[in-house]
């Protein structure tokens, strides 16, 4: 099968998937019983007959579940996730204004943990049982136990709060001007204005919550990376690769990384969409107002468009990450088109 | 390897290069920390949350205002007088002719009645404001004179004037960005996006930008007709926690920290760079005890509701504040005329005791307690409901204790469903009405909820609702506050206090019970 017609027919499958979600979502939502006209009007107008007509005709609460679904459905097709109850705003635009932070945060302990992991991985795996060794496993372990949010706390409260080192929370310092909003993201931004000023507030305000973030990740690709490593260096094409009078290096990064990479691609694809799907304590501990913070309190008042196309959000990102992932599977090791 | 390492190397050198102070480009603005999710839209017309009254309050202004320092006197807003008809039904606003909105243009009374009438229109949560005090018709009479007629006498509708939701906007420009006043405005007004992001008042500031859950910006008005005020801004900055809201204001990353809780405050006193604002907001905290025989509890019993009401531990439930924390006798807050002190329960288990025996349960009895979730001056529902359960089970009452999400706790309160509660009432205007007309009717408000029907509280309220003489209201106010300590249905646990942290350099900054803030006046 060509990669080609490997990747089209992934994404066909993708589709009934992403429809059964929007059922299950809209399902779950209509056994919940809570009248959600308290969320969308407020405790007191709830008194005034007119408000409450104005808002039933609106929010079309008077019509069959039925209805109510075909309309959600036809509407997402049409890129409408509805209006959230909470923010009365499109939910799209809502999920545009806080994703750029969520992003912003992921690619940065993405890049973190996958810059740092790996070569460790490796150096760990190549001196497998070194003193070396142990301390990068203790580490990791330290690292992949300890709560992002007590962590996050301990952070700031020493390394910006006593000894005033390190940013603090908020994505930018209080009394800079931002750059003009481009795309969103505040490094980006921040260099298309060519303000370096701005791009140095924007980094320093990134340093804690990646390294608090970026550290969950990083123990789990350093993980994986030793135990790839440790199993590759074991087999025969490694003995074979020695034999031939190859440099070691030559032989970690030709052959054993490369067969290693297999699982790993796994692994940071899934911490990935993880992190895209929002990282909900360290962005409260951090005040960062991304895709977590808006679900969590879309999720406390039961707004259901901003859960549904939350949820949406986050079935799209596994199911393209997941893709990508296969994808680069089958370039590494092309038996995996024909499974 | 070797490579790997120095690479290692440069990338952590090159992080530790970023530069950890910026350059503080809006030197003389506000940088206040706070809370702040609960916005939901900027346009005066739509806004029902709390948030938006600081902005509005910064931004637009009312016909009227009412002064933190004197909450019983209705001031001059952008209207220098006003007066009532005979029969309380027609009120006659004349605007200041030197009033003029941030574009530079008077403020007329067309602009007035374009607002409020796009208010009535916009049909949203805020158009109660009108909707409740019989509001029939608003007339520009000329350039500067706007004339109200109500369906039936309203004393308290001057200070519903002073509501925020009854800001004027710049009619031209609303228009301009797509807005409407036409009776289908719920449908066709388009004015939102754009007033989430801007203003269109006469305030001293200028709303520049809001970054939802993330920060809003505000800018000040050069063209302020009162003269420009001394700060060059506004940032509200969102923060998570009141820890986090501390540590940027110790660190002078923030000016203000609003809204902290008893802990923060404590841990404020031991900085010498900051200071504490303390001010006593009309926030209640109160158990509500149902009264009605269709539950099928003891608690119908006014004699076992008074009972529960002197075996509470008020100052221990004061002292889960911090001490940071006041109580009335009733629903009517300390700070409003009428609401006396002396009347108010005090913890008397013997009391308690004796009730109960009299009313047929001298072992008391069981029961459950409804409460949402949220938190009062700092401390959780479910902690108040623990002290409220073990306080209770002193004299026999064991309660079970059931908390629910707030949605699911209001949808239920909502029907009827729940005999006993926590709950909070926040005003949005300063009139006796606010709590009156809530806690009083036994088809309508926080009354209905609890099925209360009490004719005497009922009529106390009406009788207060309608009379003018403020010497009469008084009397009425002392005698519904007796009322209802003796009926026992509402019994006011906490009135909240409100703490600030400020930075010492921080002068001018008034705490408003219901604007929340007045920075017009402060300097740094």
């Amino acid at each position: 099968m060509s990669l080609v017609r490997y990747i089209a027919r992934r994404l066909i499958l993708s589709v009934p998937m992403l429809f059964g979600i929007t059922l299950v979502l809209f399902m779950i939502y209509n056994i919940v019983q809570v009248d959600p006209l308290v969320m969308i009007i407020g405790e007191r107008a709830m008194d005034n007959p007119q408000v409450v007509e104005a808002a039933i005709r609106k929010w079309g609460l008077d019509r069959p579940i039925w209805e109510q679904y075909f309309t959600y459905l036809t509407n997402i097709l049409r890129g409408d996730l509805g209006t959230s109850f909470l923010t009365r705003r499109p939910v799209l635009d809502d999920l545009r204004t806080h994703l750029p932070a969520t992003i912003e945060l992921a690619v940065s302990s993405l890049l973190f943990a996958v810059v740092l992991g790996i070569p460790l991985g490796i150096a760990a795996g190549v001196y497998f049982g070194s003193l070396f060794d142990r301390f990068v496993w203790f580490i990791s372990l330290l690292n992949g136990s300890l709560p992002p949010f007590w962590t996050g706390l301990i952070f700031l409260f020493v390394f910006y709060y006593s000894l005033g080192i390190a940013a603090g929370p908020g994505r930018f310092p209080p009394r800079m001007d931002r750059p003009p909003a481009v795309t969103g993201l505040l490094t980006l931004d921040s260099i298309l204005d060519g303000n370096m000023a701005a791009l140095g507030g924007a980094l320093s305000h990134l340093l804690l919550p990646t390294v608090i973030l970026g550290g969950f990740t990083l123990a789990l690709v350093l993980r994986v990376t030793r135990a790839a490593i440790v199993e590759e260096m074991r087999r025969e094409y490694v003995r074979t690769a020695r034999s031939k009078g190859l440099a070691e290096r030559l032989v970690i990064v030709r052959h054993a990384l490369r067969n290693a990479l297999l699982p790993l691609i796994t692994i940071i694809g899934l911490a990935f969409a993880g992190l895209l799907s929002g990282a909900v304590m360290t962005e409260t501990v951090f005040d960062w107002a991304g895709i977590g913070q808006y679900l969590v309190r879309a999720a406390a008042s039961l707004d259901y468009p901003a859960i549904q196309g939350g949820t949406l959000l986050i079935a799209i990102i596994y199911v393209i990450v997941n893709l990508c992932v296969d994808v680069l599977y089958s370039i590494l090791d092309p038996r995996v088109r024909h499974g | 390897m070797r490579r790997v390492l120095v690479a290692l190397f440069v990338l952590a050198i090159s992080f530790s290069f970023v530069p950890q102070v910026p350059t503080h480009a809006q030197s003389n603005a506000l940088i206040v920390a706070g809370r702040f999710t609960d916005v939901i839209t900027l346009d005066p017309g739509r806004a029902f949350e709390t948030t938006n009254l600081i902005v509005h309050h910064a931004t637009y202004e009312t016909l009227l205002n009412i002064n933190a320092d004197d909450l019983s006197k209705i001031v001059p807003g952008l209207a220098e007088s006003y007066s009532i008809s005979e029969d309380g039904l027609e009120y006659t606003f004349v605007l200041n002719p030197n009033a003029k909105f941030a574009s530079g243009n008077p403020v007329t009374a067309e602009d007035v009645r374009f607002s409020w009438t796009r208010l009535l229109n916009l049909k949203g949560g805020p158009s109660s404001y009108l909707t409740d005090f019989g509001f029939k018709s608003i007339e520009a009479v000329d350039e500067r004179t706007v004339k109200v007629r109500l369906e039936s006498p309203q004393p308290a509708f001057a200070s519903v004037v002073t509501a925020p939701a009854l800001s004027v906007l710049e009619k031209a420009v609303v228009v301009a960005q797509g807005g409407t006043d036409a009776e289908n405005a719920d449908q066709t007004d388009a004015a939102k996006d754009w007033l989430d992001q801007n203003s269109a008042g006469s305030g001293p500031f200028i709303l520049t930008r809001w970054s939802p859950n993330s920060e809003i910006v505000m800018v000040r008005n050069e063209n302020y007709w009162r003269g420009a005020v001394a700060l060059e801004g506004i940032t509200l900055r969102v923060t998570n926690d009141a820890a986090s809201a501390l540590q940027l204001v110790a660190r002078g990353d923030a000016d203000i920290a609003l809204g902290v809780d008893a802990d923060t405050a404590e841990q404020a006193r031991g900085n010498a760079d900051l200071k504490l604002n303390i001010g006593q907001t009309l926030n209640l905290l109160y158990l509500g005890i149902s009264p009605s025989e269709f539950f099928n509890l003891p608690i119908s019993d006014a004699r076992v509701r008074q009972a529960i009401a002197h075996a509470i531990d008020y100052d221990g439930v004061i002292a889960l504040t911090g001490g940071f924390a006041d109580r009335p006798a009733a629903m009517l807050p300390l700070g409003i005329a009428g609401s006396d002190p002396n009347l108010r329960y005090t913890r008397d288990l013997d009391k308690a005791r004796s009730l109960l025996s009299e009313a047929g349960y001298p072992n008391g009895f069981s029961m459950t307690l409804f409460i949402g979730s949220g938190s009062t001056a700092g401390v959780p529902r479910e902690v108040i409901a623990a002290k409220i359960q073990a306080d209770l089970a002193e004299v026999g009452i064991q309660l079970e204790i059931n908390q629910q999400t707030t949605p699911n706790f209001l949808t239920a309160f909502r029907a009827q469903e729940l005999p006993m509660v926590i709950s909070a009432w926040t005003p949005d205007y300063l009139d006796a009405t606010m709590w009156t007309a809530f806690f009083s009717k036994a088809d309508s408000g926080v009354s209905r909820r609890l099925r209360m029907d009490v004719p005497q509280i009922a009529e106390l309220a009406d009788q207060i609702a309608a009379e003018r003489d403020p010497m009469v209201r008084e009397k009425l106010l002392t005698d519904y506050v007796k009322a209802h300590v003796e009926a026992a249905v509402f019994i006011p646990l906490i009135q909240e206090q409100y703490i600030d942290v400020l930075r010492k350099n921080i002068e001018g900054y008034v705490f408003h019970p219901v604007y929340l803030t007045e920075f017009a006046g402060v300097r740094k």
